[in-house]
Parts: structure tokens; C-alpha cells; sequence
């Protein structure tokens, strides 16, 4: 695997990351009140 | 692993199932938290329904967020692991059990140091913090750097089917006869010492491997005597 092919697949698992804190909170906020 | 090809190739399919899985794990990994919290604040506990007395009743949605979050984030988890092996992705999944845990565990600290209301310290609280700090933290103190070089460096722990290291197939892949890879070619199988006409030769490659960091000491021992015919089945 070359070393772009590794940065791809971290920057895409931060993003997966950071997508899915964002949507924890929009989540509770909708549901839980 | 499911699709045989090469590792962690960026392909759509890839994408698509270890972001989303990743994502629906933080997901309820952050449904958790804000759930324990949303307790916490509270008191520590609540009930509803069936036989209890609604004395504390549970803020509205949080009861079926956090079994919500609970159940799927362990199925997420479960997909995510599922796709980042099947398609030989470096992986956080080390990561999830010490995020679960010094996620929770910081709740602990933060609500047991200024409990709800006038409750001050609250030490049952704190205790539990420092068990889940313990159960996070000490795996993390060994999953971090293991994380971290699978993403530097191509020489991870990661084992294909044939349980070789992934550098180690791709080396017996670059110095089969004629210098030619075969790409996807997964069968580790050893050089008969009958090959050994440049046997120097490939002696060489492999340091050179190793002394550039493809190959870690332990990696190039293996290869080394795999390729002298040492360890033959």
C-alpha cells in the first residue's frame, strides 16, 4: 500500500469520524429533550 | 479477506462501507455520552414504565437513545471491522474499546467531582471514572502505536490468509524468479532451496528492505529463513 493510498484511507476515517460525533449530536438534539 | 485484490486499493466500495460504518459506530459511541450525561445530570438514574413509579422519570428519548446507541453502535463496529479486513484497510478499530471507555469514564470524572445539584463530591462516581480510565487507557497504551504504524509504514501487523505479513508476501511476490510481482498472488510459498541461484541476490533485496523500514527486524528474521529453506513445513 503506498503511502497516498494510507493518507487516503486516514483522512477519510477522520472524516468518518467527525461526520459521525456531528451527527451523534444532531441526533440527540432532535430526539432528546 | 473477502476481495482478492490489493490491499487497500481506494476503490468506491471500500469507501463507502468502512465511512459509513465508521461514522454509524462514532455515532452511537456519541448517543452514549450525551446519554449518560443527560442522566448524570439527574441524579445517576431514572425509570419508566412497567413496574417502576415514575419518581425520576428519564429525559424524554434518552432511554431509547442509548439502548439505541448501545445496539447499533456494536453492529457498526462489527460492519466496520468486517470491511476494513476485507478490504485491507489500515483500521481504528483498536481504537473504539479505549474511546468507549475514557469516553464514559471522563463523564464519571466530570459529574463525580461537581455532582447534580448540591451533591458535591460525589466518590462512588469517581471510582467508577477510575476503573473506566484503567480499562481505556491501559489497552490504548498498546493499541495507539500499533494504530499509528499501521498507518505509517506498510509493514503492519496485518496477516493476509496465509497468516504472513502483508511486506513479507509482497517481498516473495518482488524476487520470484525473473523479478516479476504477481499482483494478488497471496501464496507465501517459499523458494526450494533448488532456486538458490541468486540466492545473494534476494538476500540482499530483503535487507535492503529491512535497513529501509519496509521490513522490521522480526518481519526480515522470518523472510530470511523462510527464503534459506529453515522453516520448510
Amino acid at each position: 500500500m503506498s503511502r497516498r493510498q494510507r493518507g487516503y484511507w486516514l483522512v477519510l476515517q477522520m472524516a468518518a469520524v467527525l461526520l459521525g460525533v456531528l451527527a451523534g449530536v444532531r441526533l440527540f438534539d432532535i430526539v432528546a429533550r | 479477506m473477502g476481495a482478492r485484490g490489493e490491499a487497500g486499493r481506494v476503490t468506491l466500495p471500500a469507501s463507502l462501507g468502512v465511512f459509513l460504518s465508521l461514522a454509524a459506530v462514532t455515532t452511537g459511541l456519541t448517543v452514549l455520552f450525551l446519554g449518560m450525561r443527560a442522566v448524570m445530570e439527574i441524579g445517576g438514574a431514572c425509570a419508566e414504565g412497567g413496574p417502576f413509579i415514575p419518581i425520576r422519570p428519564c429525559p424524554t428519548g434518552v432511554p431509547l437513545l442509548m439502548t439505541a446507541g448501545i445496539l447499533g453502535g456494536l453492529v457498526a463496529s462489527g460492519l466496520y471491522v468486517w470491511q476494513s479486513l476485507k478490504h485491507g484497510v489500515p483500521s481504528l478499530a483498536g481504537l473504539l474499546w479505549p474511546a468507549l471507555f475514557l469516553s464514559l469514564g471522563w463523564n464519571f470524572f466530570e459529574f463525580g467531582l461537581d455532582g447534580p445539584g448540591d451533591a458535591g463530591v460525589v466518590w462512588g462516581w469517581i471510582v467508577c471514572g477510575v476503573v473506566f480510565a484503567l480499562m481505556g487507557g491501559l489497552p490504548l497504551l498498546g493499541v495507539l502505536p500499533a494504530t499509528v504504524r499501521r498507518f505509517a509504514r506498510e509493514a503492519s501487523a496485518r496477516s493476509g490468509p496465509s497468516g504472513t505479513p502483508a511486506a513479507i508476501r509482497s517481498a516473495f511476490g518482488a524476487m520470484r524468479p525473473g523479478g516479476h510481482e504477481v499482483p494478488g498472488d497471496d501464496a507465501a510459498s517459499p523458494f526450494p532451496p533448488s532456486m538458490g541461484d541468486d540466492l545473494v541476490l534476494r538476500l540482499e533485496r530483503l535487507s535492503a528492505l529491512r535497513v529501509s523500514g519496509a521490513l522490521s527486524e522480526e518481519e526480515y528474521a522470518e523472510a530470511k529463513r523462510r527464503l534459506l529453506g529453515l522453516d520448510e513445513p
